[in-house]
């Protein structure tokens, strides 16, 4: 594994790139892209665990952070959607460049899902996708994460001062999100995406409260090849300060290892 | 100090014997125009990966770099990005070892021979034990460091845990200033009270504080020692306590009548944050540690260490 910045130089990411440690190596290149906040925080060690197993699959893989978070250049408050797009972009033209292969398929959890999805739609290098419990609704999405927020405020030994820095910004379980990222993400709707973003699809859900069988029929009808996984994880992405307690779903991490086995030879 | 607009070299690397331990170096700031200061390594907080909570550590990384410091971020083996340990050798150890690592690679790199270990929970308590062994260290910023000053498997360890315990309850039961919110929680039946109650109570069971009253004393005693080793050696110790935390109930108990006189002699530097809890959700309280901590540094820029 060899850690690493890329990218644009006032923008660099951060990525760590897993060679493919099984012979032969496959002709599809893996992008894990994270998910945000304190979704990040909790799913870092899942993402690492899952990067292993591909490459000790023959898969080159490459995960990184977005700009504005984990390792990478920028402050939270610089989030932007198109930034992380064109990120996504960086780290597929990465992974093609260290591995010479020319196909990848994207992992996207929960907003790295979503931008996942949203990428595909607007390439033809995409292979294949895996929407790990992606963010359909933004609206829902935001509205859930104030709630949780709201919940960290009831419970944990915090007291709350003053407002953020102005308004500038709406504060969600520590993490700063500045209005007009706020408003970019209430507007993203998986659903209204009319053009498939790979040919092999595989969706899973284990959010009991969220409904992704409506994205897959969506899918489908693009034509793309979908395969849907349902594993009732309760609770997997409530804030947790004890980062003792934080899960690996190792069940989700097999499938995904599973599934791309066997879709890419 | 709001690092936007500064351009920070940061750089990857593997370290260790093997090559096996993840780094991130962030380069001190060409415009800070600052000289011969100590390198800070940072450890990880408990099992989180080197970014911190909330990316606490990137943010106190890129601010102390802006204010001229090298900072070496890093991850002990099996947490974050570094590889498993092939050995067996237990945690207490190989932390104390990786971290002597840490402050070796900075060394090739660089060429610094001073460092400043700085931690929160189990990174506090092997950047003390560190301090207190490697010459190297010249100062450690300890964040909500608990059960540090004590072997935590030995008897009074285990004693102290609990009486930290017991006054940590009470303390935040009655004078804390989520009390209100802890009441409501009970009231409402959102806390598991019984269990609560009894540490309340088992903490201060008049018996075991009788037995192990001599035990305590001996506890000071060695503390004292420690603690005036590293004072003579010119370690700087900075203790930051967020009041939801019971690392500062820790320091009362362990210390007792001492605390007020070390602090005073400046062998201790305690800063208290009220309102934040153990990993500095919120971001007042995150402003306000890289506040406390930038003000510490900046005593560094201007006097050096001890």
């Amino acid at each position: 594994m060899e850690p690493f910045y890329f990218g644009e130089s006032e923008k660099l990411l951060f990525g760590c790139y897993h060679e493919p440690e099984a012979e032969p190596s496959r002709s599809v290149g893996v992008v894990l892209c994270y998910p945000m906040g304190h979704e990040y925080m909790q799913f870092h060690r899942a993402y690492r665990q899952l990067a292993l197993h591909l490459s000790r699959a023959g898969f080159p893989v490459l995960r990184f952070d977005f700009f504005g978070c984990g390792d990478s250049a920028g402050n939270g408050e610089e989030g932007k959607i198109h930034q992380w797009l064109a990120d996504i972009s960086s780290a597929i033209a990465e992974t093609k460049r260290r591995s010479h292969v020319l196909k990848v398929c994207l992992v996207g959890l929960r907003l790295g899902g979503t931008l996942s999805m949203i990428q595909g739609a607007g390439r033809e290098d995409i292979e294949g996708m895996v929407l790990w419990d992606p963010v359909v609704n933004g609206t829902a999405y935001v509205k859930k994460l104030r709630t949780l927020h709201q919940k960290m405020l009831k419970f944990a030994h915090v007291k709350q001062k003053g407002d953020t820095k102005g308004g500038k910004f709406t504060e969600i379980l520590g993490f700063p999100f500045p209005q007009p990222l706020l408003v970019e993400v209430e507007k993203l709707d998986l659903l209204s995406i009319q053009t498939k973003p790979a040919d092999n699809i595989l969706v899973i859900q284990s959010d009991e409260k969220t409904d992704q069988k409506q994205l897959k029929d969506n899918l489908e009808n693009m034509h793309a090849r979908v395969n849907f996984l349902h594993y009732p994880t309760p609770d997997i992405w409530t804030w947790i300060e004890d980062f003792g307690k934080v899960v690996v779903p190792y069940q989700i991490l097999q499938s995904v290892v599973s599934w791309i086995r066997e879709a890419y030879p | 100090m709001d690092t936007r607009g500064l351009s920070l070299k940061e750089e990857a690397l593997l370290f260790g014997k093997t090559r096996s331990l993840v780094g991130i170096m962030t380069y001190p700031s060409e415009t800070a125009g600052t000289g011969n200061l100590p390198a800070v390594v940072i450890l990880n907080a408990g099992i989180m990966h080197r970014v911190g909570p909330n990316r606490l550590h990137v943010k106190i990384a890129r601010t102390l770099a802006a204010m001229g410091f090298l900072v070496f971020r890093c991850d002990f083996s099996g947490v974050g990005d570094s590889e498993v340990r092939q050995d067996a050798l237990p945690f207490e150890k190989s932390a104390l070892a990786e971290t002597q690592e840490a402050m070796d690679c900075v060394h090739k790199v660089t060429g610094t021979e001073r460092f400043v270990l700085m931690g929160m929970c189990s990174g506090a308590t092997i950047s003390f034990k560190t301090a207190c062994s490697d010459p190297r260290v010249v100062g450690a910023v300890l964040m909500n460091a608990r059960m540090h000053l004590h072997g935590m498997n030995d008897e009074s360890g285990s004693y102290a845990r609990n009486r930290t315990l017991a006054r940590h309850y009470w303390r935040i039961a009655l004078f804390s200033s989520f009390r209100a919110k802890n009441w409501m929680k009970a009231i409402t039946g959102r806390l598991d009270s019984w269990e609560i109650i009894s540490k309340m109570v088992m903490g201060f069971e008049i018996g075991r504080l009788l037995s192990h009253k001599k035990k305590v004393s001996s506890d000071v005693n060695n503390v004292s020692a420690v603690l005036s080793s590293l004072s003579k050696r010119g370690v700087r110790l900075l203790h930051i306590c967020s009041e939801g935390d019971f690392g500062l109930d820790y320091l009362h108990m362990t210390l007792g009548d001492k605390l007020k006189e070390w602090r005073s002699d400046g062998r201790l530097d305690i800063e208290t944050i009220q309102g934040a809890n153990h990993t500095f959700t919120l971001l007042w309280s995150q402003d306000c540690l890289l506040k406390t901590i930038g003000n510490w540094a900046q005593v560094l820029v201007r006097d050096g260490p001890l």
